[in-house]
């Protein structure tokens, strides 16, 4: 059995430049501002499901690809 | 910059340098001396009244910006209010503290500590409470 993650992980940046688009771009799709965009990125801040929903949709991943355990 | 870390900082740096030049003052005049002649409540009041107009100011300059208020922003909010109301519930009581241990004997206290504490009390809670948001938005940056 694998164990518990202890930190919180993201693909969004890759995931983002994939689709061409910056952070203030994925910010204003998902209401929110470049700052948390950054924050997020960088596993500085972990966003709300809401959020990490919604950052999932506008990447068109699922959110298990989006974010991940470590 | 964020519009929200703006203004914070702009607190900061109107009711920091209000709670220390308020502090500084009284130290230099002393507390008998202190609001009892005119120039000392003129120079006092036109530095309160400075500190509330550029404040004023401030809120109506980032009033029209594009302003995104989200979970992040809410949560720095949350988190500067709490630690603030703490900081200045505990600034309050070791000032009223210190208070009662000088004059205990006395009995009494010159009214000018009633005065300094109301402003003091004031300007320290906005300048705690934005000085935190500062601080937790430059550790998220």
């Amino acid at each position: 059995m694998n164990s518990l993650p202890k930190t919180l992980t993201n693909n969004i940046k890759l995931l983002r430049i994939k689709l061409n688009l910056t952070q203030e771009d994925l910010a204003k799709k998902t209401n929110c501002s470049r700052q948390t965009i950054n924050a997020i990125e960088k596993n500085k801040y972990s966003p709300s499901l809401l959020l990490a929903f919604k950052i999932s949709y506008i990447l068109q991943s699922d959110i298990n690809e989006v974010f991940g355990g470590e | 910059m964020n519009v929200n870390y703006k203004r914070s900082l702009i607190t900061t740096c109107l009711f920091g340098t209000l709670f220390f030049y308020l502090l500084v003052h009284f130290a230099i005049v002393g507390p008998l001396k202190f609001q009892s002649t005119r120039i000392h409540m003129v120079i006092s009041a036109a530095v309160i009244l400075a500190a509330m107009l550029g404040f004023i100011i401030m809120l109506l300059m980032t009033r029209k910006k594009e302003k995104v208020f989200d979970e992040r922003d809410q949560l720095i909010q949350k988190q500067a209010s709490m630690i603030g109301l703490m900081l200045t519930s505990m600034f309050v009581f070791v000032f009223c503290i210190a208070l009662f241990v000088n004059y205990r004997d006395r009995g009494v206290i010159e009214v000018s500590w009633v005065w300094l504490i109301a402003y003091l009390t004031f300007a320290f809670a906005y300048f705690i409470t934005s000085l935190l948001t500062v601080y937790l938005y430059k550790v998220d940056e």
